[in-house]
C-alpha cells in the first residue's frame, strides 16, 4: 500500500476552540512528511489523532489502512512516537531495563526482547549508560534512549514530535542522522515530523505540509514550496527600533506580501524581514522608514527559505 | 532580621491557608475522611461493649491525628516538593529567610488543621453523643497551643533534615506515620503500655498533647495535676525550635556547596 | 492474544511492579519497609481490644479484619495508583497506552504485585497481634482450601474497585488522593473489619450486604477457624455473584471511560508539577 496516512474531512474541537479543521492530507510510503506550523496550529493535534491518543469530532483517518476511531490495536502495533518535550520511563531503573520493558509490551519474548535492545544499544552507542539508572543520563542521553524506544518495535510509521526540541546543536545533528538512516534502511518505513526548526524540515523532510490555525494551508515538496517564493523578492532590514502602526503601514505598500519582525531586547536593533513581489516598493519602503524617524541600520537581499514561505502564505510569521 | 521572619512568615503562612481553604471540596474530603475512619474506630469500641469513656478518648486521638499527618506531608517533605517544582532554589536566591519559609509553612499549616480538627471532633461529639468536660478550656487550648509549638518545631527539624533523601522522603514519612500515631496512643490511653515505654513517650509531643487534653476533657482533671506535662511541653517546644533553627542554616549552606538544591526527578 | 503470550507480559508487569517498588534499597530493608505500617496500623487497631477488653475472642475479628484489610488497601492502590502515577510522576502513561495492550490489561498485571507483596505484612501483622492478644493461633486447624480459594476471590473483587477508581481517576489529576482514600476507608467502615455491620446505624448497615469485603472477611475467619467448606457456602455464594458482578461492571465502566477519555484527550493530561 503506497498510502500510509489519509485523512478525510478531519475535524477535531476542544469545546468552541477548532482545533483541526477539515484536514485532508495524505502521506505516502517511506517520505518523512514534515508538518509546520506556529504554536496552537494543530500539529500535535493531528499527530495524537493519528496515533490513537485521541479520537477526532469528525471526519475520518486512516493509517496504514486502519480506521483510527475502531481498528486502534492494528494502528499499534504499527507505530510509535518521539516526541522531545516528553521524558516517558520509570527513573528507578536501568536504561536497558526501560527498553526491555517496552519491547515486552510490544510482544517480543523474554530473551529476543534483550537480543533487540542490547543490539540497538550498539548500534546507537549507549553502552556507557545502558546500565544507568533512567533518571541519572543527560538530556542528550535521554533524547536518544528515547529514539530507540520509539523504533523498538520497528514501527511503519514512526511520529517525530519536535525530536530535537532544547537539545544542543551536535546531538541534535545526531538524532537528524539517525532518522535518515533509519527510514533509508526499509522502504516500509514511514515518518511524519513536526518542527520549529526550518532547517530541521529542509534537511530532512520530502513533503511538508503548512499548517495554520488548524487548516492545511499547502502540501508539497521542498523545493516546490521554496519555488513559491523564487520569483518574489526578500530583504532584511535592520532598524534602531520599529512601532507596530509602522509595519501595519508597510504591510500597505502596493507590491509587499509579507512582512515580520524580530526585535532584540538588549541591542534594540529590530529585524525586518520582507517578500515582495518586485524589487521596486524597497523604494517606498525606505522613504517611509525616513519619514518616520527611524534610522536603517542595514540593508540586504536574501536567499529564500521555508519562513519566506510560509510569510508569503499566511502572511503571518511562523514563530 | 525578625521583621524580615515575620513578614516572610506571614506571606507563606497566607498562600497555604489561602490555597487550601479557597476550594470547599478539599475542606469537605479533610474532614469527611478522618471521619469515616474514627467512626469506625468508635463502632469497633462499641463492638467490645467498651466504657463510653473510651469513645472520648479516641475522638481525641483521632481529630489531633491530622496534626502529625500534616507535620509529616505538609512540612517534613514539602522542601523536597519545593525542590521538586525548582521553587526551593527561588526561595533562596530570593534572600527571603528561611527560618521565615518555614515558619510560615507550620503556622498555615496549623491554622488549617486546626480548623480540621475542631470540625473532626465536633462531628465525632455530635454523631456519637460523646460527652467531654469543657470547664477547662482555656487551659487545654493553651495545651493544645504548646503541643502544636513542640510538634511543629519538630516538623521544621524534619523539613530541614529531609532534604537530603531526595525521592525516598516519601518512604520515610510513611514510616514514621503509623508507628508514631501509636506510640502517641491515639486511639486508646498509653497507660496500657510497659512503664519503660511510656517513659519514652513521654516526649512524644503528640502523645503528651494528646494525654494531657484527655485528662482535662474526658476526665476532668485540673491542669495542675498535669503540670508536668505543660512543661515538658514546652522544654521540648524550645529545644526543637532551637535545633530546627540550626538545621535551616546548615542545609543552606550545605546545599549551596553540594548543589544538590537543584537536583531533581528522582 | 494467547494465553501463554499474556502470562509472560503478566509476569513482566509484576516484575516491573516490583523494580519500581523494591529497588531504591535492599530486599531485606525493602521487606522490613513494606511490613513496619501494616504491623503498627494492626497494633493501632489491637490495642484497642487491649484497652477495652483483653479477650482473645474479641480481639480475633478485629485481628483477622485488619490484617487481611492490608491486602485489600494495597491491591486498590496497586490498580489505582499505578494509572495516577505513570501518568503524573513517570510521564509514561501515553506510551504505555499505544502499545498494542488494553490498557485494563496492563493495570491488573501491574496490580497483581501487591497481592504478592502483600502476603508478608499479612502474616507478620497476623502473627505479631495474636501474639500479643495470647491468641493460641497454632492450636487453630484451617481450611486452607478455602482459605486460599478466598484470597483468589479477593483478588477479583479488589481488583474491581481498583478499576472503578481508576475509572474516575483517569479524568482527574486533582482529585486523586481523596478518591482512592475515600473508597479505601469506606470499606473499612462498611466492611465487616473491626467490627460486626451490624452496629451500623440504620440505613447504612444494609450497605455492607452489597459489599464483597463483607463476605470475604467472614469466611477468612472461618477458614482460619477451621470450618467446613458446606458452613462456608452461604457466605461464599454471594461473595462469588458479588465479585462477579463488581469485576464486570467495573472492567466494563473502565472501558467506557478510557474511550470518553480518548475522545476528550485526557489520556496524557498531567498537573503542572
Ligand atoms: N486537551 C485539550 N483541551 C483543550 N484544548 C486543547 C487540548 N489540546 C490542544 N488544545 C488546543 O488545541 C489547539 C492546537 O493545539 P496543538 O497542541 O495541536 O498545537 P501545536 O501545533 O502542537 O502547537 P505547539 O507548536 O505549541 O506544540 C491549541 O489552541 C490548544 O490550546
Ligand atoms: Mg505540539
Amino acid at each position: 500500500m503506497d498510502e500510509v496516512v489519509r485523512t478525510i474531512d478531519l475535524t477535531r474541537h476542544f469545546g468552541k476552540m477548532v482545533a483541526l479543521d477539515n484536514v485532508n492530507i495524505t502521506i505516502r510510503r517511506n517520505e518523512i512528511f514534515g508538518l509546520l506550523g506556529p504554536n496552537g496550529s494543530g500539529k500535535s493535534t493531528l499527530i495524537k489523532i493519528l496515533s490513537t491518543l485521541l479520537l477526532p469530532t469528525s471526519g475520518d483517518a486512516y493509517v496504514l489502512g486502519y480506521n483510527v476511531k475502531t481498528d486502534y490495536m492494528e494502528i499499534r502495533k504499527r507505530i510509535n512516537i518521539v516526541a522531545g518535550d516528553d521524558r516517558p520511563g520509570y527513573g528507578s531503573i536501568k536504561v536497558k531495563e526501560n527498553l526491555w520493558f517496552f519491547s515486552q509490551l510490544y510482544g517480543y519474548g523474554v530473551r529476543e526482547g534483550w537480543k533487540v535492545v542490547n543490539s540497538l544499544i550498539e548500534e546507537f552507542g549507549m553502552q556507557d549508560y545502558a546500565d544507568r539508572k533512567l533518571n541519572r543520563v543527560s538530556s542528550g542521553m535521554f533524547q536518544k534512549y528515547n529514539f530507540v524506544r520509539g523504533i523498538l518495535n520497528n514501527p511503519k510509521l514512526l511520529f517525530l514530535d519536535e525530536p530535537t526540541v532544547g537539545l544542543d546543536v551536535e546531538i541534535s545533528r545526531e538524532i537528524r542522522n539517525y532518522v535518515k538512516s533509519w527510514i533509508k534502511r526499509d522502504p516500509e518505513r514511514t515518518i511524519l515530523l513536526t518542527t520549529h526548526y526550518m532547517i530541521e524540515a529542509q534537511e530532512l523532510c520530502d513533503r511538508v505540509a503548512i499548517i495554520y490555525k488548524g487548516k492545511i494551508v499547502k502540501v508539497d515538496t521542498v523545493e516546490n514550496l521554496l519555488k513559491l517564493v523564487s520569483g518574489e523578492h526578500i530583504f532584511e532590514i535592520k532598524t534602531n527600533f520599529i512601532l507596530n502602526d509602522c509595519l501595519e503601514d508597510i504591510k500597505k505598500i502596493q507590491g509587499v506580501k509579507g512582512l515580520y519582525s524580530d526585535s532584540d531586547v538588549s541591542t534594540g536593533i529590530a529585524k525586518l524581514r520582507i517578500v515582495m513581489e518586485e524589487e521596486g516598493p524597497i523604494a517606498d519602503i525606505l522613504s517611509l522608514l525616513k519619514e518616520r524617524n527611524i534610522k536603517v541600520l542595514a540593508l540586504s537581499k536574501e536567499e529564500p527559505n521555508l519562513e519566506d514561505v510560509f510569510l508569503y502564505l499566511v502572511g503571518s510569521k511562523l514563530r | 532580621m525578625i521583621r524580615e521572619i515575620f513578614k516572610t512568615a506571614y506571606a507563606r503562612a497566607y498562600v497555604r491557608i489561602k490555597g487550601v481553604n479557597s476550594d470547599v471540596t478539599h475542606f469537605i474530603i479533610d474532614i469527611g475522611l478522618p471521619l469515616i475512619g474514627l467512626s469506625a474506630i468508635l463502632l469497633a469500641y462499641k463492638s467490645l461493649n467498651a466504657p463510653s469513656q473510651f469513645l472520648a478518648i479516641a475522638a481525641i486521638g483521632g481529630a489531633m491525628m491530622a496534626f502529625w499527618y500534616n507535620v509529616l506531608w505538609g512540612m517534613a517533605s514539602q522542601f523536597y516538593w519545593e525542590r521538586e517544582t525548582g521553587n526551593l532554589p527561588l526561595y533562596i536566591s530570593s534572600g527571603a529567610p528561611m527560618p521565615g519559609v518555614l515558619l510560615g509553612m507550620a503556622l498555615g499549616g496549623a491554622v488549617n488543621m486546626t480548623i480540621r480538627a475542631v470540625g473532626v471532633l465536633l462531628a465525632t461529639v455530635y454523631l456519637f453523643g460523646i460527652k467531654l468536660y469543657t470547664s477547662e478550656i482555656v487551659p487545654a487550648f493553651f495545651l493544645f497551643l504548646l503541643t502544636l509549638f513542640a510538634l511543629y518545631s519538630l516538623g521544621m527539624i524534619f523539613a530541614s533534615s529531609f532534604l537530603r533523601f531526595g525521592r525516598s522522603v516519601s518512604k520515610i514519612n510513611e514510616l514514621l506515620g503509623e508507628p508514631m500515631l501509636f506510640f502517641s496512643g491515639v486511639y486508646f490511653p498509653v497507660k496500657v503500655f510497659p512503664f519503660a515505654i511510656q517513659l519514652i513517650v513521654s516526649l512524644i509531643p503528640l502523645a503528651l498533647g494528646i494525654e494531657g487534653m484527655r485528662e482535662l476533657m474526658v476526665f476532668g482533671n485540673s491542669p495542675l495535676q498535669i503540670l508536668w506535662i505543660y512543661i515538658v511541653l514546652l522544654l521540648l517546644g524550645i529545644v526543637f525550635f532551637y535545633i530546627a533553627t540550626k538545621m535551616i542554616k546548615y542545609m543552606e549552606e550545605r546545599g549551596k556547596t553540594t548543589g544538590t538544591l537543584t537536583l531533581k526527578w528522582e | 492474544m494467547g494465553i501463554r503470550d499474556s502470562l509472560t507480559k503478566l509476569r513482566v508487569l509484576v516484575w516491573l511492579s516490583y523494580q519500581i517498588e523494591a529497588n531504591w534499597t535492599r530486599l531485606p530493608s525493602y521487606l522490613a519497609y513494606i511490613s513496619i505500617r501494616p504491623t503498627f496500623t494492626l497494633l493501632l487497631m489491637i490495642f484497642i481490644v487491649i484497652a477495652a477488653r483483653p479477650n482473645p475472642q474479641y480481639g480475633f475479628f478485629i485481628l483477622v479484619g485488619q490484617a487481611f484489610y492490608n491486602l485489600v488497601g494495597s491491591g486498590v492502590m496497586g490498580v489505582a495508583y499505578t494509572l495516577w502515577d505513570d501518568r503524573e510522576h513517570y510521564r509514561s502513561l501515553k506510551y504505555v497506552y499505544l502499545t498494542p495492550n488494553s490498557l485494563t490489561f496492563y493495570l491488573i498485571g501491574r496490580g497483581l504485585y501487591k497481592f504478592i507483596e502483600g502476603l508478608l505484612p499479612l502474616s507478620i501483622a497476623f502473627f505479631v497481634g495474636a501474639l500479643l492478644i495470647h491468641y493460641p493461633i497454632f492450636s487453630l486447624m484451617p481450611n486452607w482450601p478455602m482459605l486460599i480459594a478466598n484470597y483468589f476471590v479477593g483478588m477479583i473483587w479488589i481488583i474491581a474497585f481498583g478499576l472503578l477508581i481508576a475509572s474516575f481517576l483517569i479524568f482527574t489529576t486533582d482529585y486523586g488522593w481523596a478518591a482512592v482514600e475515600s473508597i479505601v476507608s469506606s470499606l473499612l467502615l462498611f466492611g465487616n473489619v473491626i467490627f460486626p455491620t451490624y452496629l451500623l446505624p440504620y440505613p447504612l448497615d444494609a450497605i455492607a450486604n452489597f459489599l464483597p469485603i463483607k463476605y470475604w472477611m467472614d469466611i477468612n475467619r472461618q477458614a482460619l477457624l477451621g470450618m467446613s467448606t458446606m458452613n462456608m457456602m452461604p457466605n461464599f455464594i454471594p461473595l462469588l455473584e458479588l465479585s462477579l458482578i463488581y469485576f464486570v461492571v467495573a472492567f466494563f465502566l473502565f472501558k467506557y471511560c478510557e474511550r470518553v477519555a480518548r475522545s476528550k484527550g485526557l489520556i496524557d493530561i498531567t498537573t503542572a508539577h
